[in-house]
């Protein structure tokens, strides 16, 4: 990284022909002489990187009818930086702002900011839908998602600070946090692993994910992510950090608890008595998701007299043709199930129906018809599908679906004692998460009844005082 | 690294135990044949013969389930059992019937002996089994098969239920209950008794139990009162009665009525008079919706108050006529030994219970009054 | 560890000790009861309720007296390196003991009512584990798994409270059948269930609250201890005659079993299954005071590193005794070193304390 320290040349051509040098003479740089007070300079821009009108109106009219004045005084809307170091410049250039060189002062050169900008617009995000509420969310400009959260939340103690990560191609992290309320502790821990991230260029948020994560052996995310402003802004509010990425629309959450990843903001613009059942549900939908099929093959290989006798025999008819054991029915299943997910994912919408008729019909029915599978097994996965479906974050739901596998050995192994071992490691597991020092199954463990009007249920909005209770203290 | 590396290993070792062992109390319901009902008997050689129905699960989804019957005679019900599971195709298993039919011989021998097993294996069921009394052997009407379209273990499930309904016996004695009565020296129990009339299965009434052995029967009616006089019922208590309403005019009409669905009053108080003797006070009012009366005059004030007093006496004479059956044949089904137990300990420790029970004496008082004669007086 | 050990809330404490305290006696506690106390089961239970109440307040008397230490740093405080690291080893011998010897009557019961064929080895490693995996962990993560775990004492008292439609208060009369003598007798048959609050002698510094505010808290879990065993023993007196009492070793499942729930035949199945893993909070408690000790004992940091061996220790002892004879003297052993280690040897440090005040003033 020597070259780095390259200044600037005296001469105008040693200048552009370094720049040139520098970026591979790329065809897309380029260089227009003009004329400023009399004396040749030169104006170098990438082309694929500019806004060409804003140059032309802003850059080079100025400086043709201008004439001599003061270059501050010229580019009154662009903003206007000196710089002496020519690697910077080259830096710059790739982001979007030109150069521009005079003769009369070869100690510096100016950066001018003429970024091209091609948004997308403001859009709901698709995977987070709601009913009711703001229907916008982040796009990939930062600063277009740092002027939502502000325009959300318009305090003085919203707080950003910048962070650039990558050593090839760098890249700027924002890190959010209200001043006020974030746990300093917190704040602490997030920028102190946000520094210690060596890599070479950060790809998505997922990276920033890994490297920050304190378990990241755990099949569970201990980030939330987001692409809502309004969900985003609840957080902050409520004391947490946001860590977003130049150039994802994602805005990462922490801490987090558990229960986090079954809030949607739609719980709060509901009426409190529906939120809370629809919150019931979900959390219902946890059990269910993977517990569901573990406890048809303990039933079904173990314990088939817990059974009702009518049900007894129903089950028992359904089976009579299958001739593998429950555990591979289930995961049988299981996988065709999650085939068929990841295929509908990967399709256009179009085509993408043409996975429901073949998942739906002709393997759904089918299956059982040649008699690989049962239909109370079909009843069963279908549930679990349903139910995984049910939990907002789609992280969370991926992770709880890949739990369902170890839970059906277990089941299939030792019956209910399995799935009761299952388990058990499970929660310890989860006791023992903890995300950038706060206890992931908060309000839960370590018990906080008073969390709970939050966590299980949505008590009415006056009830829930404070700040989730554990925020701020300890 | 390392972490991930002990993960790995985890899993392999969890997959592989999965895979090439696991497979210890593993028992796949698809395999399982199940022994819906059961039936006891003595044979003569004091043996005991098993009797069962098989459900053999349908070979299409939609198609229903069809059975077998199959016996065996074992030294023990389990004894027997194994020489059963010789002899039927697949798995025999006995997780989960809903009737056990004791055949009266056997019952007559003692249900000791027979029961064991179900008290014994936690894999039996015993919440929701109910037993039975059949008047000659079980393996008659397990070997009946087939009741009209449903098959014999069903029928007699859905029998037995109807009957519990009908107060003829209630509440229902299950393995549990039973297996608290046989080993309770102050407390004897009864149980349903059927019997094969013609082509049908009849209930009989109830078959009385001393200690753990049969000792009586008593009749439908009188199996309904027992029910009452125990202070339950299963919903509906209906007799039917031929009640003398004019003595000047001898026009007899028959009333059936319920007592099974009002609320009754039940008084049960045992007593120790000085000298040691056990008095039992017996009482209970009833209220009696009519549902059907064949009398000639309306069921008004006058003529209700006549029923009442009519109807008391005939229910007072027949409930001290069930005290008197149930004191013959020794059962004590009220627990009044319970009683003297828990409140006279000293008293029983001195008497012999099962000689005294039968000088007990019962002061039975029923009482009738109508509430309701339906939408027409 | 980039933090420090936090510390656990009073609230935690009650419901740790309840954890620790109700394992795998309370299953059988009607049924060793019925054997001497008869009726009056309950009364003896609240009499070992009230018993260990003053053990408690005698342990407590102790600990005050060493703010911020716990059993083991006591131990050395009081006898002095090599009597102290004596001490400790008993202590460590006898954790290992009984939690091991919950272990094998957890695999005992398990054996009995659902997994009658898988090996007992393979039952044993589960329960290893599970154990190992939670008590390698710090203090506040086994509190925080403790009082979740508190939640399925829910379905359990529900379980046991559906008992209460087939109970008859016949069969618990007369109360005083047994006679005085036998019921106190009695209350020695309840030992075995109550042990497992000395854990308040491991965990006592590392509560965040005042000395006075511990002991109302474990006071507290103990009085719900014993309402709860005084309920189950009331419960089965109620349900069973004594002479089905005499017959049947764990009541408390056969009730379960016997109840007719609707949705579901054999409740006793899920009853037993939701039970182990309130077992494993026991069994980690004892898992987590031996290794504790162990780290005293060589002055280590963490008690990391000696999980692994507790581990092996735990199942190879509940994995020795076969017959019913071997276990039953296990069971003796446990309950006489319980004696021994829970109520003398911390009534002889608390004597010594008493004596020692002043010169241990002084050298602090």
């Amino acid at each position: 990284m020597t070259s780095s320290e390259q200044t600037i040349y005296p001469s105008l051509d040693g200048n552009i022909s370094y720049i040139r040098d520098k970026l591979c003479h790329t065809d897309d740089l380029k260089v227009r002489h003009l004329t400023y007070r009399g004396q040749s300079s030169a104006l170098i821009y990438l082309e694929s990187t500019v806004d060409p009108t804003l140059i032309e109106r802003n850059v080079i009219r100025p400086l043709r009818q201008g004439g001599d004045e003061d270059l501050s005084q010229l580019f009154l809307t662009l903003r206007l930086e000196t710089e002496h170091k020519l690697d910077q410049g080259t830096q710059s250039l790739l982001s979007g702002n030109c150069l521009f060189f005079t003769k009369d002062d070869m100690k510096q050169f100016y950066v001018l900011t003429t970024p091209a900008k091609y948004e997308r617009s403001i859009t709901e995000p698709e995977n987070e839908g709601i009913i009711r509420g703001a229907h916008n969310g982040f796009i990939e400009d930062l600063t277009v998602n740092l002027y939502q959260i502000r325009q959300q939340i318009s305090s003085t103690d919203l707080k950003v600070h910048y962070h650039n990560i990558g050593s090839t191609a760098p890249r700027k992290v924002a890190v959010m946090y209200m001043n006020n309320l974030a746990d300093p502790a917190v704040i602490k821990k997030v920028e102190g692993r946000l520094k210690g991230i060596t890599i070479d260029s950060v790809i998505s948020t997922g990276f920033i994910q890994e490297f920050m994560e304190d378990q990241p052996f755990s099949i569970f995310p201990q980030f939330l992510n987001t692409e809502r402003p309004d969900h985003t802004g609840a957080y902050l509010l409520d004391g947490h950090v946001v860590i977003m990425l130049e150039g994802d629309p994602t805005a990462l959450i922490v801490p987090v608890s558990f229960f986090c990843f079954y809030q949607t903001p739609d719980d709060y613009s509901n009426r409190w008595m529906i939120a809370s059942f629809v919150r019931f549900i979900r959390l219902l939908s946890f059990i269910t998701a993977f517990q569901l099929p573990a406890f048809y093959i303990a039933i079904v290989a173990f314990h088939s007299n817990i059974l009702p006798i009518q049900l007894f025999f129903t089950v028992q008819g359904s089976l009579t043709r299958v001739p593998y054991p429950p555990l591979v029915e289930a995961m049988l299943l299981e996988l065709i199930f999650e085939l068929l997910r990841e295929a509908g994912l990967r399709l256009p919408s179009r085509v993408g129906q043409t996975i429901g008729i073949v998942g739906g019909l002709v393997i759904g029915d089918a299956i059982v018809k040649a008699g690989f599978v049962s239909y109370t097994m079909i009843i069963v996965v279908a549930l679990t599908a349903i139910s995984s479906f049910l939990i907002p974050s789609n992280e969370m739901s991926s992770a709880i679906r890949i739990l369902r596998f170890p839970l059906m050995i277990c089941a299939s192994i030792f019956g209910f004692i399995g799935i009761a071992f299952g388990l058990t490691i499970l929660f310890i597991h989860l006791c023992k998460l903890e995300s950038f020092g706060k206890p992931y199954l908060s309000p839960l463990a370590p018990l906080k009844i008073k969390g709970f009007k939050d966590a299980f249920l949505r008590f009415p909005i006056w009830t829930i005082r404070g700040r989730h209770g554990e925020k701020k203290h300890n | 690294m390392k972490r991930g590396r002990g993960a790995l290993c985890c899993t392999m070792l969890g997959l592989s135990t999965a895979l090439l062992t696991g497979c210890w109390d593993r028992e796949y319901l698809k395999d399982l044949n199940l022994a819906y009902s059961v039936g006891f008997d003595l044979t003569k050689d004091h043996k005991i013969k098993e009797t069962v129905e098989l459900i053999i699960p349908p070979k299409t989804e939609q198609s229903a389930t069809t059975n077998e019957i199959h016996s065996a005679v074992g030294l023990s019900t389990r004894g027997a059992s194994n020489i059963l599971r010789a002899r039927v195709r697949g798995n025999m298993r006995v997780i989960k019937n809903s009737v056990q039919l004791i055949g009266r011989s056997l019952a007559e021998e003692g249900l000791k002996a027979p029961m064991d097993v179900n008290f014994r294996d936690p894999r039996n069921p015993s919440s929701d089994v109910r037993l039975v009394v059949t008047e000659n052997d079980a393996s008659e009407i397990i070997g009946m098969k087939k009741i009209g379209e449903l098959q014999i273990g069903e029928f007699l499930t859905q029998k037995i239920r109807s009957l519990e309904k009908m107060s003829l016996f209630y509440p229902p004695e299950t393995v549990n209950t039973v297996f608290r009565a046989l080993t309770d020296p102050g407390q004897d129990f009864v149980l349903p008794y059927i019997g094969v009339q013609g082509s049908e299965i009849v209930a009989k009434g109830v078959a009385l139990f001393h200690d753990q052995s049969f000792s009586g029967t008593l009749g439908k009616d009188q199996s309904i009162m027992l029910v009452l006089l125990k202070g339950k019922s299963g919903g509906n208590a209906r007799f039917t009665k031929t009640v003398n309403l004019d003595t000047s005019k001898p026009i007899r009409g028959s009333i059936s009525y319920n007592v099974g669905n009002k609320k009754r009053k039940h008084e049960f108080h045992v007593s120790v008079t000085r000298n040691g003797d056990v008095h039992v006070t017996l009482s209970l009012k009833l209220q009696a919706v009519i549902e059907e009366f064949t009398g000639p005059q309306l069921l008004d004030d006058k003529a209700v108050k006549r029923v009442n007093r009519e109807l008391s006496s005939i229910m007072t004479q027949e409930a001290r006529e069930v005290v008197r059956e149930l004191q013959q044949a020794n059962c004590d089904i009220f627990g009044v030994g319970r009683q003297l137990m828990a409140y006279h300990p000293k008293l029983w420790k001195r008497i012999d219970w099962n000689k005294e029970y039968r000088n007990v004496q019962f002061h039975t008082q029923v009482q009738v009054s109508i509430i309701d004669t339906g939408v027409i007086q | 560890m980039d933090q420090a050990e936090k510390k656990m809330s009073p609230k935690q404490l009650f419901l740790f000790i309840i954890q620790a305290q109700i394992g795998v006696g309370v299953l059988s506690i009607p049924y060793d009861l019925s054997k001497t106390a008869k009726g009056g089961g309950g009364i003896s239970v609240v009499i070992a309720g009230a018993i260990t109440q003053i053990i408690i307040l005698m342990m407590w008397t102790l600990l005050r007296k060493f703010p911020g230490m716990n059993l083991f740093q006591i131990c050395i405080r009081l006898g002095g390196p090599v009597i102290g690291r004596l001490l400790i080893a008993c202590y460590i011998g006898y954790f290992i003991l009984l939690g091991s010897n919950v272990l094998l009557n957890a695999y005992m019961v398990l054996q009995r009512w659902i997994l009658q064929s898988t090996p007992k080895w393979v039952v044993l490693l589960l329960f290893c584990i599970m154990t190992y995996y939670l008590a390698k962990e710090k203090l506040t993560v086994l509190a925080r798994f403790y009082s979740l775990s508190s939640l399925l004492f829910i379905p359990l008292i529900i379980f046991v409270s559906y008992g209460l439609t087939q109970a008859r208060i016949e069969y618990m009369l007369p109360l005083t059948e047994a006679g005085l003598i036998n019921i106190l007798k009695g209350t020695k048959d309840t030992t075995i269930s109550m042990y497992g609050f000395e854990m308040f002698m491991i965990v006592f510094p590392f509560i965040d609250a005042s000395d006075s505010k511990k002991l109302k808290m474990i006071s507290l879990s103990n009085l719900f201890v014993t309402l709860f065993y005084t309920f189950v023993v009331c419960t089965c007196l109620m349900v069973f005659n004594q002479t089905q009492l005499a017959m049947i070793p764990e009541p408390v499942i056969y009730l379960v079993k016997s109840l007719n729930f609707y949705i579901i035949d054999r409740a006793d199945i899920l009853f037993l299954s939701i039970w182990s893993i309130t077992l494993v909070c026991s069994i980690a408690s004892y898992f987590y005071a031996a290794a504790d000790g162990l780290a005293v004992l060589f002055s280590k940091k963490n008690h990391q590193m000696f999980d692994p061996f507790v581990s092996v220790a735990f199942f190879l002892i509940a994995l020795l005794p076969t017959t019913p004879m071997a276990i039953d003297r296990i069971n003796k052993v446990s309950e006489f070193a319980a004696y021994a280690f829970v109520a003398v040897i911390p009534f002889l440090m608390m004597l010594i304390s008493l004596f020692v005040k002043k010169k241990a003033g002084g050298a602090v």
